[in-house]
């Protein structure tokens, strides 16, 4: 048996089925929607090859392009700069014995759970102008002035996505967290109380440095579900209004789908795809030189 | 023995994965081949096979109140009993933007249900060219009764190399329509010229009542103004070359004018506050609910808002600009809309061609037309007292228009089409005109460049 498991063939025919079946799912569309780019094809007529004319229309008139590059980029940093600070001290004070914790726990976690769509959907009528929470709310405590139209506008929409987003996925951060501090020895927060360390002292001086792995998984993570952000977008703003909140993946979305611009759209994926790919490589060299030092 | 079996195992997999393109080629072949005999079949009466087709069209299925989704659903249930073999499955979308995104994509994909509802003109050709679409020539010249149904002018925009693709269900017509209660109220009256119109704005601005409803977050919508307010500048000229002859010339100084025109009707604050994120339908309400004055919009509102606001509800032509070429008396905003067309690969276009028969029947159509649709087709004898008074004086309105215009994102096409209609989204919603433009034009060149 083990000399049987050491022959290649024997690996090659074990791992070729799982093999062809991933490399049709996933790196051939890939590759195809390269050569996509480089044609103009509304998925109906013939296909025409124009070469790199999508990519220079891309980068030379297209706005809504470096609009969308832009959102893309304020919604990555805003969410980790919401989320991970906030998951990480409700992960901290829920790990501790307090009253009510698993309650806490369950409800911040929930959300977690839900459907995107019906999320987005929720935040959708809570922003609504008319009949939303956020301006009833505001106007039953007498703040009647500061009612806004949260998504209408293009200068809160962007944010009151991210919000929304961040309320859904925070308690996902926090369970990740709550693990990392569940990991760390009950000997070693005793014995740093015993020289009088404080309770800052502990987070900053134990929690902090048991947590960073958790912390660099969190934030790969963040990263690349902002980068593909398309759900919570689509549901509430589509968008809009005039590509304020406008995100690569809507773009693309937009231009092969409902306006049949496939070969366009296709050169916007793989301007996604490279991003992705070069925010990965980006984020891995990060960590490990941390790594390194550490 | 270790080698055969892999060499078997490889050859098993090779042959799966044959055998599976292989089914896939050959039942598109066969389909298209079914396709034809079926045609030849189609004029034979109607079959007593078991048939199950399979009907898209989008409607209010939201709304109970909706007359249009209640007209398809007692004619699928008529059609039902009258046709025990022929099962029916409907799937209505009331979006008409993600109906026409979900209808293209599997058109793309020959997915496309057996008969369904379309658009016309540029939103239909491409499926025609690409030999997606059943001609319904044949199916119309074997049914003389049927024929004599359908008004030849009405069906210029579904024909294409003389042949007919799809059938109109409505006419609409892209108007202002007003409250007149609210214009009584304050002692306005429908007005006549571009100065008029900026009086009535600030008339019921200063009163707190919303001039005109307008629901920007759907592009579309604040093309209609636009588009009204080039023709009254500019007549149908360029409307002729850049729109229908798809000639690349949005760099032409009339379009940037009549967007900074559009600027200056949104500058005098014609529109609701938050316009840029209302929907079509949010603005429709605020209509509905008297908040707004006036909507322009096309008449496929009719039917509802007749429900709603009875015999408060009037409209007009989009008024005269001074010095402009366009006229309000002559030019209208017209199309044939709703259109039910056949898909070239259904294997039952029989029972297809049933359903669509029954659709345009005497009786269906005048339901259609007693429920206040303008009906494109003729020889329908329903029942005048029973239409609403608004449907009759649109419907002289119409037979009097002597220069008329599609709306321009029908014969645009899907791509130019809402490309230009996000460039009128996005003047409104403050960007450049010249820039915008100038935008329009590159993609333009770039997509008609053929």
């Amino acid at each position: 048996m083990e000399r049987l498991l050491r022959n290649k063939t024997t690996i090659l025919m074990f791992i070729l089925p799982a093999l062809i079946i991933y490399s049709i799912v996933l790196p051939l569309p890939a590759v195809s929607s390269v050569y996509f780019s480089l044609v103009e094809w509304n998925l109906i007529d013939t296909m025409r090859f124009v070469g790199l004319d999508n990519f220079s229309f891309l980068f030379l008139y297209d706005d809504v392009f470096y609009a969308a590059l832009k959102n893309t980029f304020i919604y990555l940093l805003l969410s980790i700069a919401l989320q991970l600070p906030m998951a990480f001290f409700l992960a901290i004070i829920l790990s501790k014995a307090i009253k009510g914790r698993r309650f806490f726990r369950n409800v911040i976690f929930l959300p977690v759970t839900f459907s995107g769509v019906a999320v987005s959907l929720m935040w959708y009528f809570i922003y609504h102008s008319e009949v939303g929470l956020v301006n009833r709310f505001l106007e039953a405590v007498g703040l009647g002035f500061l009612k806004h139209s949260w998504l209408a506008d293009g200068s809160t929409a962007l944010y009151a996505v991210i919000i929304c987003v961040a309320w859904q996925f925070v308690g996902y951060h926090m369970v990740i967290y709550m693990a990392g501090i569940s990991t760390i020895p009950a000997d070693i927060v005793e014995a740093a109380k015993m020289d009088g360390a404080g309770e800052w002292h502990i987070i900053k001086h134990i929690m902090f440095p048991y947590l960073i792995p958790m912390l660099k998984v969190s934030t790969i993570l963040m990263t690349t579900s902002s980068l593909k952000s398309f759900d919570n977008i689509y549901i509430m703003t589509q968008g809009g209004p005039n590509h304020a909140t406008e995100v690569l993946a809507s773009h693309m979305y937009t231009k092969a789908f409902a306006q049949m611009e496939y070969g366009y759209g296709s050169a916007l994926s793989t301007a996604l795809m490279a991003l992705c790919i070069s925010a990965t490589v980006l984020l891995n060299r990060l960590f490990r030189r941390d790594d390194f030092d550490a | 023995m270790r080698r055969k079996l892999a060499v078997v195992l490889v050859s098993c997999l090779l042959m799966l994965l044959v055998a599976a393109c292989d089914g896939g080629n050959k039942d598109g072949g066969s389909s298209s081949d079914t396709g034809s005999g079926k045609n030849a079949e189609a004029g034979g009466g109607s079959g007593d096979k078991k048939a199950t087709i399979k009907f898209w069209y989008s409607a209010n299925d939201a709304d109970p109140n909706d007359t249009h989704y209640k007209w398809i659903e007692d004619t699928i249930e008529q059609f039902q009993k009258a046709n025990p073999n022929i099962k029916v499955e409907p799937t209505v979308i009331s979006n008409a933007d993600q109906y026409l995104n979900k209808i293209s994509t599997e058109m793309a994909a020959n997915n496309a249900p057996d008969i369904f509802q379309t658009w016309m003109s540029g939103r239909l050709e491409p499926f025609v060219k690409a030999n997606r679409i059943y001609p319904l020539n044949e199916a119309i010249d074997a049914d003389p009764a049927f024929k004599e149904l359908l008004n030849p002018n009405n069906l210029d925009t579904s024909t294409f190399d003389g042949k007919i693709y799809a059938l109109p269900n409505a006419m609409t017509a892209e108007v202002v329509f007003y409250n007149k209660a609210l214009f009584d109220k304050y002692k306005l009256s429908v007005p006549e010229t571009w100065d008029d119109l900026m009086n009535v704005i600030k008339t019921f601005k200063d009163n707190g009542v919303v001039p005109f409803a307008l629901g920007n977050k759907d592009p579309w919508a604040g093309s209609i103004p636009y588009m009204g307010i080039y023709d009254r500048l500019f007549g149908p000229q360029a409307y002729e070359d850049v729109v229908l002859k798809q000639q690349a010339k949005w760099n032409d100084p009339s379009f940037v004018e009549a967007g900074k025109k559009l600027v200056e009707l949104k500058d005098a604050g014609a529109f609701p506050d938050n316009f840029n994120g209302l929907s079509d339908e949010e603005a429709l309400a605020m209509f509905h609910s008297e908040k707004a004055a006036m909507f322009f919009i096309g008449t496929w509102i009719v039917i509802e808002a007749n429900a709603k606001l009875g015999d408060k509800l009037g409209f007009f032509n989009f008024p005269d600009i001074p010095g402009g070429k366009g006229s309000k008396a002559d030019d209208f905003i017209v199309n044939k809309d709703e259109g039910y067309a056949i898909s070239n690969a259904s294997k039952n276009k029989e029972a297809a061609i049933d359903l669509l028969k029954f659709l345009f029947s005497k009786e269906r159509q005048a339901a259609n037309a007693e429920q206040g649709q303008l009906i494109p087709t003729v020889n329908i004898p329903y029942d005048k007292s029973k239409i609403p008074a608004i449907t009759i004086e649109l419907n002289d309105a119409l037979s009097k228009v002597k220069n008329s215009m599609i709306p321009w994102d029908n014969p645009l096409g899907q791509n130019i089409g809402k490309e230009f209609n996000m460039t009128t989204q996005a003047i409104l919603a403050g960007a450049g005109v010249e820039e915008s433009f100038k935008k329009l034009q590159a993609v333009s060149e770039k997509v008609w460049s053929k």
